[in-house]
């Protein structure tokens, strides 16, 4: 359920906490708790989307054309995953998160980048919006910076989960922030819709090799569920800068966590 | 509340599909977590699987095969089925909803999600 609270609010899959929790504190196997992380993942998505996209929080337009740069990453990671050095690779996205964490802290004081104008691909393809800022109350009209930047940023989020299997949902608010330059709430529910899809190109796999367990994956769907519905009703009612302050020790943690296992 | 400058800039980029992702979102998750629940009540209240210890159906063709004969282990990988389809169901619904709206660039893009998602499924089977 606290995968579901916090997954929902910050647009994460939940993978991150899930994990650590059934295989340290529960001593499962790491193949049933990353079956069961994935499932948790579609679960966190799935159920946050619904308010979120209901709500306009998600921008279903950015979400799914960044989903063909998710995608992508996936399918060609999931095939470079025998190839590569995955320590390496470890490093490499720990330091990445790292450098991000950083980024993020800079813009610490920001409640609503200003962007004056779309580019023009971003306004091709109708991607700037508003939503209704439950905290300022107000609509808040965004535009949209760098969509070739998010997209490669995107790429990245799906070459990892494909490789790694973790999930990439860090990656996705990242580029939606830092490139794009969208309201961080607007990140944060645009990625949660959009990790069901990365989650699901890979659930195949995990359901046919057995790795999703019927008797384990039960609870951790519908807590996780609960949990989501819950984290969809706090998270609209937090400032932004406030997420950026949750969200700042999780990233450090998870760039630690990774650069070490590289290590 | 709308800005006081300039009211007619404020547009949703995508007001009418919107309300249709979240619900067939909605059907989805709803769907799936009922069914899930059933099969683990089945699961509880008689103590049987409908599988030896330890197995479960892992292949659709043994899924669909439990369900009919009501086995609750097949019935709750039939519900997390569903819910793993869920994402993938909404994005064939968009493509819909895009071309509906006559925006070719969101249909190209969405179909390609597609595309990709189907042959994941795919190089996973055959990947193994």
């Amino acid at each position: 359920m606290a995968a579901g609270i916090i997954g929902s609010m910050l647009g994460l899959g939940g993978g991150i906490i899930i994990v650590p929790v059934l295989t340290l504190v529960l001593h499962l196997p790491l193949r049933d708790a990353i079956g069961a992380s994935i499932v948790s993942v579609i679960a966190t998505s799935s159920g946050a989307a619904v308010a979120y996209v209901r709500d306009g929080l998600s921008n279903i337009r950015i979400g799914m054309f960044l989903e063909v740069a998710t995608t992508t990453g996936a399918i060609m990671g999931a095939y470079l995953a025998g190839v590569l050095s995955v320590t390496l690779l470890y490093v490499i996205f720990g330091l990445m998160l790292a450098y991000s964490a950083i980024a993020l802290l800079q813009n610490r004081h920001v409640e609503i980048p200003q962007v004056a104008e779309s580019h023009p691909l971003a306004k091709k393809l109708k991607m700037s919006s508003y939503y209704h800022d439950q905290v300022l109350n107000r609509d808040i009209q965004y535009q949209v910076a760098n969509p070739y930047g998010g997209l490669g940023m995107m790429w990245a989020a799906g070459l990892m989960s494909g490789l790694l299997g973790i999930g990439s949902g860090l990656f996705k608010v990242l580029a939606m922030d830092t490139f794009m330059k969208l309201p961080l709430k607007v990140s944060t529910a645009t990625s949660n819709f959009m990790i069901g899809v990365t989650a699901a190109a890979s659930a195949g796999v995990y359901f046919a090799r057995g790795d999703i367990r019927p008797t384990l994956a039960t609870p951790v769907a519908i807590g996780v569920l609960i949990g989501a519905l819950a984290g969809t009703r706090w998270m609209v009612k937090f400032r932004n800068k406030t997420l950026r302050y949750i969200f700042v020790p999780v990233l450090l943690a998870t760039a630690a966590e990774m650069i070490l296992r590289g290590a | 509340m709308a800005d006081s400058g300039e009211p007619q800039k404020l547009e949703r980029s995508s007001a009418e599909l919107d309300p249709i992702i979240s619900k067939s979102l909605l059907i989805g998750v709803s769907a799936s977590a009922i069914i899930i629940i059933i099969g683990f009540l089945l699961y509880t209240a008689t103590g049987q699987s409908g599988y030896a210890p330890g197995v479960f159906p892992v292949a659709i063709g043994a899924v669909l095969g439990g369900l009919v004969q009501l086995r609750p282990f097949a019935i709750i990988d039939f519900g997390l089925f569903l819910l793993i389809l869920t994402p993938v169901f909404r994005v064939a619904i968009g493509i819909v909803g895009f071309a509906l709206e006559g925006d070719a660039n969101m249909v190209v893009a969405t179909s390609y999600v597609l595309f990709m998602l189907i042959l994941s499924f795919l190089l996973g089977k055959a990947g193994g």
